[in-house]
């Protein structure tokens, strides 16, 4: 009897201990195993760090590092790095990113490089396959053997590497980030190859806005004739980025027609890359004559998709030969927008189409051989691999490499053709992208600034530069691809060499400018040059944030810091303020109703300001969607089943300036014959019965029609900031959209002393349960700043900090 | 009650420092190691090794939350349908109870079956 109590009592122990320990599958959602995420000792609440802790010292021993390193964090937890050499800097940047940002380094790799399933399993599968077929994986580990080869970049990297997992192998199980306790997931040993991969992701953000595939579906639907009417390459109210851009070269090559070699009868219903509209930035530096203390000013605010944690990381870099302090991407070495002891930079998107689609005509039926020169060609078939968590076996995948490239989208059957994807990152192009940032934070001048970009590859970038000296300049970087014939936004024929790029624009003709006559140089994703630039180029731009910027630089000579700040949060919209303009005179205000008329009254006082609390926004947005969706009827029903290119806003209000009588204000469903004016009235109406239904729900302000979440990286909601309140808006300098947003905001004065400027919102630590998990985000939110300071190891061990860390080598 | 005492005691102490290093279930393998040694009736037993692992991990939740300012412990509650701090750490503290408590009473059973061999 005893015995068999004994054994009953053990039998509960064990099996109440083998399922506390694993995963519970429930309905919905998989927990993680219960008895080591709670346990005190082990699980998340080891996680949840002390609040108010003390400043602390850590000494590291046996580390592969030349000499000691400090790295002192300062009371907002931002590292500042103080090395003797520029390896070990690498290896002290690796280190902190790792320390404080590990998941997101591992989640923001394995994203672009299709390894998500192998800790979040079958869930994620298709985003994987998805990233596999564009050659993601591949591709990286292409770039990494270049990088390993490649002895101007290979000991630094390896050095990153080295401080990244000498911070992965201090930790154990109980002390890994809370997400890989929630996920039941380990983290696993930096490469190259990650770093490759984040860089790629960065390409895939910013270097695949092309929209070949639905302008080319809007290409069949509108006609020859049409298009380019429809779709010009360029917006005459347009101010460049580059403000003289004729250039020196006699290599102009001509834009023949947009013809698309191959229209099938097949519209193009491919997978489409979602290209996220909002994701740009501004940035612009002021010379010495246009600022009251005669100090040059540079100012940057990349707007990219907000993230908790935030996908900068801010820091400080002291070497022997620099200081630089400003943000990093965890997974790249360098600082990559920031400022040193002379200079200051940063980047925007330049948005160039950098990527190309290849219609390839199949000659078999496994579509394994195309159609190239006259000849047959056989395909390289690559086997991809993807190990998913909760499936014994991998899932294979055969992806088609053709000349140009894989054939991301392969449909069963007929049609016999598909789309190969001709991208830069893909070519076998010697990238110098690991070390660019790393260089520039050692730049003293225009020249040693410039230098590495000249090798710089992908994603185009408009590169600033501001100095004490008092120079300013403006780059637009990267490889610009010289077209045969065509313009690159149309899908091209496959099958004949004639369409290959012919080459590149040579480095010292990319656009340029540098302490140009007005004093000041701008950039926020507009055109690069005006149509006097001897190389033809696409790309997509935006037409109001440029234009509103240079304006209002314009018109000041004796600008201040603080006019940098406003600027940066300024939330008018200069398409809003034209727009109206636009409509007003147009609208046949007999039709309208007493109610109707009342809301004109109030948007016409209305300042074009997208202010969070206001509701004219949302009274205006209404308004302007209902007259595109109605002027655009035609090609928004034919979206039912293929993607199709919407003309640009911009365009759309000078068609109704200069025709408003275009056959293509009239709405199909009514059989009356509609011009602009009827459009205009009638979306009006509608918005204004949108507007009315919205009020009275309490939606009507425009923070919370627009709705801005910062989503946790694994889109866990209580790790999240949601709902903020928030103004601003695509076209506003402020461009903060639902998902996007000054994702960091930065000002240098470039004085005798410097005095600068910053804020992302998030906070320093990628763990949730840290008090500097999301600090920054009320600074951020009211459009205030912190001060940014380069301080020496003597200055920051004199001030309060958290905590002070010294990196031993392995041999005394 | 001096026995349940040092039972208890027992696995608090050794409980926390071998948490500090081994799995998180070894406080079960403590518990019944503590009432094999201290004879108690099963019951008994249980209660004791209940009380020790739910006071164990439920105080150190309970430390650590207040040194948290509930920070963390407020968002895995959301996570969890939106239960309290004191849930979590009420939740915790059940987990390590039921673990050490059922640990207690193997270790006191097994007790009995030696106990009953030398009687005989």
């Amino acid at each position: 009897m005893p015995l068999l109590r004994f054994l009953l009592a053990s039998a509960v122990t064990v099996a109440l201990i083998y399922v506390l320990d694993r995963p519970l599958i429930l309905k919905e959602k998989t927990l993680p195993p219960l008895g080591s995420f709670f346990s005190p000792q082990h699980g998340f609440w080891m996680n949840a760090e002390p609040v108010g802790a003390r400043s602390e010292s850590r000494q590291l021993d046996h580390l592969p590092v030349n000499q000691g390193i400090s790295i002192i964090f300062d009371e907002e937890m931002i590292p500042h790095i103080y090395a003797e050499d520029e390896l070990d800097a690498a290896f002290a940047q690796g280190y902190v990113s790792a320390m404080l940002r590990l998941f997101q380094m591992d989640l923001s790799t394995r994203a672009p490089l299709g390894r998500l399933s192998e800790i979040l399993g079958t869930r994620t599968l298709q985003h994987d396959l998805g990233q596999r077929r564009k050659g993601m994986l591949r591709t990286a580990e292409r770039l990494a053997r270049a990088w390993e080869n490649d002895p101007t970049i290979q000991p630094l990297l390896q050095a990153f590497t080295d401080g990244v997992n000498a911070r992965i192998d201090e930790l154990s199980p109980r002390s890994w980030p809370l997400e890989y306790k929630l996920l039941d997931a380990q983290p696993e040993h930096w490469t190259f190859v990650r770093s490759a991969g984040f860089l790629l992701a960065m390409c895939e953000t910013l270097a695949q806005t092309a929209h070949d595939i639905p302008l080319s579906n809007a290409y069949r639907i509108v006609g020859p004739a049409d298009f380019p009417f429809l779709y010009p390459h360029h917006n005459p109210l347009d101010i460049p980025v580059i403000p003289d851009s004729t250039g020196q070269s006699d290599g102009a090559t001509p834009v023949s027609g947009p013809g698309p070699a191959t229209m099938d009868t097949w519209g193009y219903q491919d997978w489409l890359p979602a290209s996220e509209p909002g994701i740009g930035s501004n940035n612009w530096a002021l010379s010495g004559s246009k600022t009251l203390l005669q100090h040059p000013i540079l100012c940057n605010d990349p707007h990219l998709t907000l993230t908790l944690p935030s996908i900068w990381l801010e820091m400080q870099i002291t070497t022997p030969r620099h200081s630089a302090y400003g943000v990093a991407f965890p997974p790249l070495m360098g600082i990559a927008i920031g400022f040193n002891e002379e200079i200051a930079w940063g980047f925007t998107n330049a948005g160039h189409d950098v990527r190309d689609w290849y219609a390839v005509r199949w000659t078999d039926a496994d579509k394994t051989a195309y159609q190239y020169d006259g000849a047959v060609k056989q395909a390289e078939l690559h086997i991809e691999s993807i190990q998913v968590k909760g499936l014994d076996q991998p899932v294979l995948d055969t992806v088609r490499y053709t000349v140009w490239g894989p054939v991301p989208n392969v449909k069963s059957g007929t049609p016999q053709a598909d789309l190969a994807m001709h991208w830069m990152p893909m070519l076998d192009i010697d990238d110098q992208m690991a070390k660019l940032f790393q260089q520039i934070n050692q730049a003293s001048s225009i020249d040693t600034w410039r230098t590495p970009l000249l090798r710089y590859d992908v994603p185009m970038q408009n590169a600033l530069f501001a100095s004490k000296s008092g120079d300013i300049a403006l780059r637009v970087s990267g490889l610009l691809p010289i077209r045969p014939s065509y313009d690159g936004r149309l899908v091209q024929d496959g099958s004949t060499s004639a369409n290959a790029w012919k080459g590149f624009v040579p480095d010292d003709e990319n656009p340029y400018v540098e302490n140009p006559a007005q004093g000041y140089v701008a950039s926020a994703n507009q055109e690069s040059t005006s149509p006097a630039y001897p190389y033809a180029y696409y790309g997509v731009w935006e037409a109001w944030r440029g234009r509103y910027l240079n304006t209002r630089l314009r018109q000041k000579n004796d600008m201040t810091v603080e006019d940098m700040m406003a600027l940066q949060n300024d939330n008018t919209s200069l398409q809003a303020l034209e727009a109206m303009a636009t409509y007003f005179p147009l609208l046949d205000t007999a039709r309208l109703d007493a109610t109707e008329q009342l809301s004109l009254k109030s948007l016409a006082s209305w300042n074009g300001r997208y202010e969070a609390l206001q509701n004219m926004p949302v009274l205006f947005e209404l308004w302007d969607a209902q007259v595109d969706s109605l002027t655009w009827d035609e090609l928004y029903a034919a979206q039912d089943s293929i993607p199709v290119e919407i003309p640009d806003d911009w365009r759309l209000l000078e068609l109704i300036r200069t025709n408003p009588n275009l056959a293509w204000f009239d709405h199909q469903q009514t059989a009356e014959r509609e011009d602009a004016s009827a459009i205009i009235t009638r979306a009006w109406k509608t918005a204004c019965a949108q507007f009315q239904a919205l009020s009275e729900n309490g939606k009507g302000y425009w923070s919370v029609y627009k709705g801005t979440d910062i989503m946790h990286l694994a889109r866990i909601p209580a790790f999240s900031a949601m709902d903020l309140e928030l103004g601003g808006n695509k076209n506003a300098l402020n461009a903060i959209t639902p998902t996007n947003g000054p994702s960091w905001r930065m000002i240098v004065e470039l004085g005798p002393e410097t005095r600068a400027f910053g804020v992302y919102p998030g906070g320093q630590s990628g763990n949730p349960g840290s008090p500097f998990y999301r600090n920054f985000l009320p600074t951020w939110q009211t459009g205030a700043y912190r001060t940014l300071q380069i301080l020496s190891k003597e200055e920051i061990m004199k001030q309060p900090h958290l905590l002070a860390l010294t990196l031993h080598p392995s041999l005394p | 009650m001096s026995r349940a005492i040092s039972i208890i005691a027992a696995i608090l102490t050794l409980g926390f420092l071998a948490g500090a290093w081994l799995p998180w279930w070894t406080i079960a393998i403590i518990a019944a190691i503590a009432s094999f040694l201290v004879p108690a009736r099963s019951l008994s037993a249980f209660l004791c090794g209940f009380l020790a692992g739910a006071l164990l991990w439920g105080g150190l939740a309970w430390r650590t939350d207040w040194a948290n300012d509930h920070l963390l412990s407020s968002q895995i509650g959301n996570l969890f349908n939106g239960i309290s701090s004191m849930a979590l750490i009420l939740i915790t503290a059940f987990i390590g109870g039921l673990v050490a408590g059922f640990g207690a009473l193997s270790g006191s059973s097994l007790r009995a079956v030696f106990q009953k061999r030398i009687q005989r």
